[in-house]
């Protein structure tokens, strides 16, 4: 129910227009992330997400993933889970980028710094596709996962009953 | 040419990697807590760092590390302890020596002691100006401060844990059998306390009751209605004294249900699975409770509780699961609340319980939750912060309020899937390292719906060269059981390829249980000429490094079973595959299998006592 009521509020806010009064161009339009199809069908998209860490400037949580991952593959899945489960704070790191993909293409890529609004809780989302590289100290991850493209009949959306939503940012992690 | 060039190019351009499909080299040691200490005077806190076999000293003035001392491979430091002059002492669980350091801020080694072959707790004695070690093996040893060499060494039981000292009155724990042991100035055993068993909801009731939890049960098993099974306290992780004078342990509870070997046939009671965290007070000088010990309300869900802490005002206790990678911040107020639940954990304190949070606690109550990988030790400033340590990174987290600082220390980085694995919980609210704690076991007894009684198997000790697994040998290899038993029966998630591979690394690398130094060399010199004699035939089956041929026989205790290696054997009571043999003399009584078990049946009650020494010095 607390995921339906929030996922109801985050549609209503990208209706009417609400803004934080932040730096827009921090924002990743939480309609891209969680593309809008019929409202009255629950259906899913899969969606992808790239996004990039500069791990000297990541925060303790994030750096054990990435190092795990850069020594194990298998340990991969748990750092893309985590960026998608943390996506506001992972993207407040300075230099941290994301760029949502393959359904549309046309959003800005987002820098880090500021404070996402309205932040996004994609906790619960367990991503269908993981793929890492490193550039040096940069982790790249491309993190597939299922969108889901309508606010009714979704109760619990997936297999793994995530949602886009809207809630308070994860107390974990940070800014630069 | 060209292809070369082409090649070199491409190679150099600097283009990205990806991550490495080759599981690295398995890394650290079995969680077991407890491994850190605030100095008096409050300006230092000391790490031990058993998976990097060092000791840190971190400045809280300024969270820098002051001080690193490098230390024996696999020297493994445990607990820490101060005397009264600020000299620090770190036991070191694997290189059988209490370690003699300047100070809380240097870390200057002054002296190196021999103590036991397994030391484990830690306490300065000051009234008698020594430093007080407790062993598994079973020794008590004192080493005066300052001092080169022990005073004084004498043997209390086996498996000891923490030593404590309450107005004036010594105390030693034991580890499986969460039994608290008041001892005389001498060494001597006055009395012996276990928490109360305690009821629980479960459908699968059978009402096996007690006295089948390594023999150290106060039993009232046989009081539990149908319904309902018997939690008995089992595992003290962690033991510790209040200002009060308190003793309260953290331990674990065993649900003394039916376990299925199907798909989360290992849950129990009401989905907690069927080992959940305790508390207990142990000792209670004051008239706080009617009675000690008292089971109190467990504040918390989560396995493994291998470490605790309380505040200097002793208001506040600091309760820390490894298998949920939480830490439980509750008033010590909560452990008047009698454990009446019949669910178990998460009552007592209202200050959250579930054993998930998200980092939403605050060092003065509630979960905490870094999402720093396992964390190991907990601790108190003297102002009252929260002090948490996670060896991964490695990194000690400190938290005042509901803020958190992270203080990055060195070390580099430490990661084994394998060992992640071990340590965490599963949907059923157990880990591997519930039944077998330390990489060893939990000497408990179970129930399983088609195989019977079952004692829980050492896993310590050349694992990778004891297949075929379990009792009867049917699980060929330890890919086969971690699927068997943590994905199906537990309900974890199945193992990646590469926890197939580091768990069983990992593993292979705890060691078996040392023997007691406190043998009588000429008894197992006599029981060693016995056990090789073909007259006893014994090692037609217990042969070779493991001391077993891997075969699977028929000796006449109830079924045919996998000749289990006999490394370490005087630490695991109770035995045979059911543990109906409550010691190893009682091996050679009726339970035994009697002549077929070897040819025994000759020998005198001193020889046999021979033997029996003989078993444990292996």
């Amino acid at each position: 129910m607390q995921r339906i009521l929030a996922r109801t509020l985050l549609v209503a806010l990208s209706a009417v227009g609400c803004s934080s009064g932040s730096d827009d161009s921090q924002q990743i339009p939480t309609n891209s992330l969680f593309p809008q199809g019929n409202n009255d069908e629950c259906s899913t998209q899969e969606a992808k997400l790239n996004i990039a860490v500069d791990e000297a400037k990541a925060t303790a949580p994030l750096q054990l993933r990435i190092e795990s991952c850069r020594l194990d593959a298998d340990a991969c899945m748990d750092l893309c889970t985590y960026e998608l489960d943390n996506l506001p704070s992972v993207l407040a790191i300075f230099g941290a980028t994301a760029e949502p993909v393959d359904f549309g293409g046309d959003l800005p890529t987002t820098e880090g710094g500021g404070t996402l609004e309205p932040p996004i809780d994609n906790a619960g989302i367990t991503p269908s596709d993981c793929k890492v590289t490193f550039d040096g100290g940069t982790a790249n991850a491309s993190i597939g996962y299922q969108a889901f493209s309508s606010d009714g009949g979704c109760a619990e959306p997936g297999t793994n009953g995530g949602s886009g939503a809207i809630s308070s940012p994860p107390t974990t992690g940070g800014g630069p | 040419m060209k292809k070369i060039l082409f090649a070199l190019v491409i190679a150099g351009c600097g283009s990205s990697q990806g991550p490495s499909t080759t599981p690295p080299p398995s890394w650290g040691v079995p969680v077991s807590g407890g491994t850190m200490l605030v100095s008096k005077d409050g300006t230092h806190v000391i790490i031990s760092d058993p998976d990097r076999d060092r000791v840190l000293s971190v400045d809280l003035t300024t969270n820098k590390v002051a001080a690193e001392l490098a230390l024996n491979t696999g020297d493994e430091p445990g607990r820490i302890a101060e005397d009264s002059a600020g000299r620090v002492y770190v036991a070191l669980r694997r290189g059988g020596a209490l370690l003699e350091l300047s100070d809380a801020g240097t870390l200057t080694q002054t002296a190196r002691v021999a103590v036991c072959p397994e030391p484990r707790g830690l306490v300065w004695d000051a009234a008698n100006g020594v430093i007080d070690v407790a062993c598994t093996g079973g020794e008590l040893v004192s080493v005066p401060a300052g001092a080169a060499t022990p005073s004084r060494a004498v043997f209390v039981d086996r498996d000891l844990r923490d030593v404590l000292i309450s107005n004036g009155q010594l105390y030693v724990t034991r580890f499986r059998t969460a039994e608290l042991i008041a001892l005389d100035p001498n060494g001597a055993i006055l009395s012996r306390v276990t928490s109360p068993v305690v009821a629980r909801f479960d459908d699968s009731s059978i009402g096996i009751g007690s006295g089948s939890s390594g023999g150290s049960g106060s039993g009232s098993g046989s009081g539990i209605p149908d319904g309902e099974v018997a939690a008995v306290a089992a595992v003290a992780w962690r033991s510790l004294v209040l200002p009060d004078g308190r003793i309260v342990m953290a331990h674990q509870r065993q649900l003394q249900t039916i376990l299925h070997v199907t798909h989360g046939g290992y849950g129990a009671g009401c989905g907690d699975g069927p080992v959940e965290t305790g508390v207990s007070v142990m000792l209670d000088p004051n008239p706080h409770t009617t009675t000690v010990p008292f089971a109190a309300a467990p504040p918390v869900i989560g396995a493994l509780p291998v470490d605790m802490a309380t505040t200097t005002l002793g208001d506040r206790i600091a309760l820390l699961t490894a298998g949920s990678q939480t830490v439980h911040v509750f008033p010590t107020a909560a452990l008047t609340t009698p454990d009446d639940n019949m669910c178990g954990g998460g009552s007592g304190d209202g200050g959250g319980g579930s054993g998930s949070g998200s980092g939403s606690g605050s060092s003065d109550g509630g979960d905490m939750d870094d999402q720093l990988g396992i964390p190991t030790s907990v601790q108190f400033t003297a102002s009252g912060d929260l002090l948490i340590y996670y060896p991964e990174l490695p990194a000690v987290v400190v938290h005042h309020g509901t803020t958190a600082t992270t203080i990055a220390l060195t070390g580099g980085f430490g990661y084994d899937s394998g060992r992640a694995l071990f340590h965490t919980q599963t949907q059923v609210g157990i880990a591997c390292a519930s039944c077998h704690p330390e990489g060893r076991d939990d000497g408990l007894v179970w129930q399983f719906d088609v195989e019977g009684t079952r004692r829980t198997q050492s896993i310590a000790g050349d694992i990778l060269d004891r297949a075929p697994y379990h009792w009867a040998g049917d699980e060929p290899d330890l890919p086969t059981l971690m699927d068997d038993v943590f994905a199906n029966r537990m309900a974890g998630p199945t193992p990646t390829n590469s926890q197939h591979v580091m768990l069983p690394a990992f593993l292979q690398r705890v060691a078996a249980p040392a023997p007691s130094s406190m043998l009588d060399p000429a008894a197992v010199a006599r029981g060693q000429a016995l056990f090789q004699s073909a007259d006893t035939g014994c090692t037609t089956c217990h042969n070779g490094p493991l001391f077993t041929n891997h075969m699977i026989v028929n000796v006449g205790t109830g079924g045919s079973f996998k000749v289990p290696s006999l490394l370490g054997v005087g630490a695991r009571p109770p035995y045979l595959h059911d543990g109906s043999a409550p010691t190893l003399t009682d091996r050679f009584g009726p339970q035994g299998g009697g002549d077929n078990h070897g040819h025994t049946s000759q020998l005198t009650p001193a020889q046999i006592s021979d033997l029996v020494t003989y078993l444990q010095s292996l």
